[in-house]
């Protein structure tokens, strides 16, 4: 690392890291609530098609403030829908944790990961729709502000390598 | 021998008969399982019906500036939509007319002259070959050699509204006979504009599922499903309104006033196969209250009360075979496989209104459209559903037969139906068993 380059501590990285297994192990295991209690009480979860476009000329594949998180919490646990009957089961492969230099400070910490998500819906895998594990190849944003609480994701982005091509179901992500 | 399929005016083979596959004798009208999963009525769907179809393309918006295409299909047709220099529409097919290779490889840009990647030849913006290389080198091509004209034109190419519609068999008739009261519907979409026209800048929803095309054709116009599929999404409703970004779209508080809503207004069925639904705006009061009221007070100056109900209603259209219309949306499926679709959903701007108009309508397709979204991801999981229960073809037969009673003539000869009538679905299947008809009748 050059001289007088910022520099970015082992521990934060690795702190950020462990904070994203956190987050990772949370969906995997299916708990919801606990994963949305990550989440300052102000956030932005998105998943743009073109992020190079403003939200107000292209739609995004997800883009929920805070209350839209809330519903999307609330569409997955208190309702039941054909594209989660039976639901999905997933595993994130979180790897190229990088914090970014320029953007972190002491409060806030913005970190860069690919996240790898496999999932396959459940139930009778011999039926159409259903048993098939599909690979999800992702690079995410996590702005990540320290309270007092310990970390809060303050903002998610998530970026489909395949984000304008051809979708199935994404109704399981977060 | 009537026509045989002019993209194939060699095949020696007498066309087969599936008209069949519609059951309409007497109080019934059912549909046969193998229309929905069978590849010989797939590959002829291909030929008879989107091979011989008004196509939705492009819409004008997206090739503004002479040199502007972007590729589409027709059927399995692989198309370039461009503005050539002349200033009109081209619909090429995108294939070098020497070899075969495709010339265009984005969705879109803007093209001086279409250059092949394989041997070089090149084509202007109408489709003329304007370059063929090294003509006259050693073991190059003769005097006389019989050099086509240019790239493959689709015969006709007609626009309505801003929407580009082609059509590759030769004897078509007009897109606007064609569209008939589709007309209507597209009228009462664009005319939310102040200036009557829509623009499509955000990128498009696609979507791929396990089943047949025509469950997008029935579905788009289906009033049945929409309490029991989207029940979930009426739930969300009911607890979070307008606060999460549906924009006014999809009234009602509770499931029941939901319902009452819905099941509202007329359906027709047409003669070329559209299904059109119309559900108006029950008071007019209501147009002028909520995030669109500045922009019905300035459309009250151009049009009379009932066309404003109309435009301030609901209304969703499925134009045959595959162009659909609602919300503030266009869509269109694409035929892969008899048990492959793709599906485009392209949200559309009104033009002349504020932009908090359109970015809220941006924000209320996301909510219900995208592939995590609260209404269509179950829609096309549906669909598999459908796929996988119709490998039991022990069961031979599909009943369309809601309102089969109830729906009457309209003055122009289109079936009319209450609004939860399958009249719709049955528009739809009765064009699509005349164009599947075979030789003998």
């Amino acid at each position: 690392m050059k001289v007088g380059e910022k520099q970015i501590s082992v521990s934060v990285t690795d702190e950020a890291a462990q904070f994203l297994y956190l987050e990772a192990k949370l969906l995997d295991d299916a708990k919801i609530l606990e994963w949305h209690a990550l989440f300052m009480d102000e956030c932005h979860y998105w998943i743009p098609i073109d992020e190079d476009l403003p939200p107000t000329e292209c739609a995004a594949i997800v883009n929920d403030n805070a209350l839209g998180l809330e519903e999307r919490v609330y569409h997955l646990l208190s309702t039941t829908f054909a594209a989660q009957l039976p639901k999905s089961r997933t595993l994130h492969f979180v790897t190229n944790v990088m914090v970014d230099k320029e953007a972190s400070t002491d409060e806030r910490i913005v970190v860069h990961s690919y996240q790898l998500i496999i999932e396959l819906r459940t139930g009778d895998y011999r039926q159409i729709g259903l048993g098939d594990q599909r690979s999800i190849a992702t690079s995410m944003t996590h702005e990540l502000a320290r309270t007092a609480d310990g970390l809060r994701i303050a903002r998610k982005i998530i970026r489909l390598i395949d984000r304008e091509m051809p979708q199935s179901n994404l109704t399981f992500l977060l | 021998m009537t026509t045989v399929d002019a993209v194939r005016p060699n095949d020696p083979s007498l066309r087969k008969d599936y008209s069949w596959m519609v059951d309409t004798v007497g109080n019934h009208f059912r549909v046969h399982t193998r229309a929905y999963v069978d590849d010989e009525v797939f590959r002829e769907e291909v030929a008879r019906i989107f091979e011989r179809s008004w196509t939705f393309v492009a819409h004008v918006s997206e090739i503004p500036n002479i040199g502007d295409y972007r590729t589409s299909y027709i059927g399995a047709q692989p198309v370039i939509v461009v503005r050539n220099r002349e200033g009109g529409i081209s619909v090429l097919i995108n294939r070098c007319v020497h070899r075969g290779a495709a010339l265009c490889r984005e969705m879109n840009g803007n093209a001086r002259a279409f250059v092949c990647p394989y041997h070089g030849w090149s084509y202007d913006t109408s489709g003329k070959l304007i370059g063929i290389t090294d003509r006259t080198v050693a073991g190059g091509y003769a005097e006389d050699f019989d050099a086509p004209e240019g790239l493959y034109k689709v015969p006709h190419v007609d626009v309505y509204r801003g929407l580009v519609f082609a059509n590759l068999d030769p004897q078509a008739g007009s897109l606007d006979a064609f569209l008939g009261r589709a007309k209507d519907l597209i009228d009462l979409k664009l005319d939310m504009s102040p200036v009557g026209e829509i623009r499509l800048k955000s990128k498009p929803y696609v979507v791929r599922y396990k089943g047949n095309w025509k469950f997008s054709t029935e579905n788009i116009v289906d009033q049945y499903h929409f309490m029991y599929v989207h029940n979930p999404f009426a739930k969300l409703q009911a607890k979070f309104g307008d606060s999460t970004g549906d924009f006014g779209v999809h009234k009602g508080g509770s499931n029941a006033e939901m319902r009452t809503i819905r099941y509202r207004g007329a359906t027709y069925g047409c003669q070329q196969g559209h299904g059109l639904l119309f559900q108006p705006e029950g008071d007019p009061a209501n147009l002028y209250k909520g995030y669109f009221a500045d922009l019905f007070r300035e459309l009250s100056t151009r049009f009379d009360e009932e066309k404003l109900c109309q435009i301030g209603g609901k209304g969703a259209g499925s134009i045959f075979p595959n162009l659909g219309f609602i919300h503030h949306q266009i869509r269109t499926w694409r035929p892969l496989g008899p048990e492959l679709t793709e599906v485009v959903v392209y949200p559309y701007e009104l033009v002349g209104v504020d932009d908090e108009l359109n970015a809220g309508m941006l924000r209320s397709q996301e909510r219900f459209y995208g592939p995590a979204g609260y209404g269509m991801p179950d829609d096309v999981d549906i669909f598999s559903q459908n796929t996988e229960g119709l490998r039991g073809s022990a069961v031979e037969w599909l009943i369309l037969e809601r309102g089969l009673d109830s729906d009457v003539v309209a003055e122009n000869g289109d079936m009319q139906g209450l609004s939860a009538s399958e009249v719709c679905q049955r528009g739809f299947w009765r064009k699509w068993a005349e164009a599947m008809q075979g030789d003998g009748r």
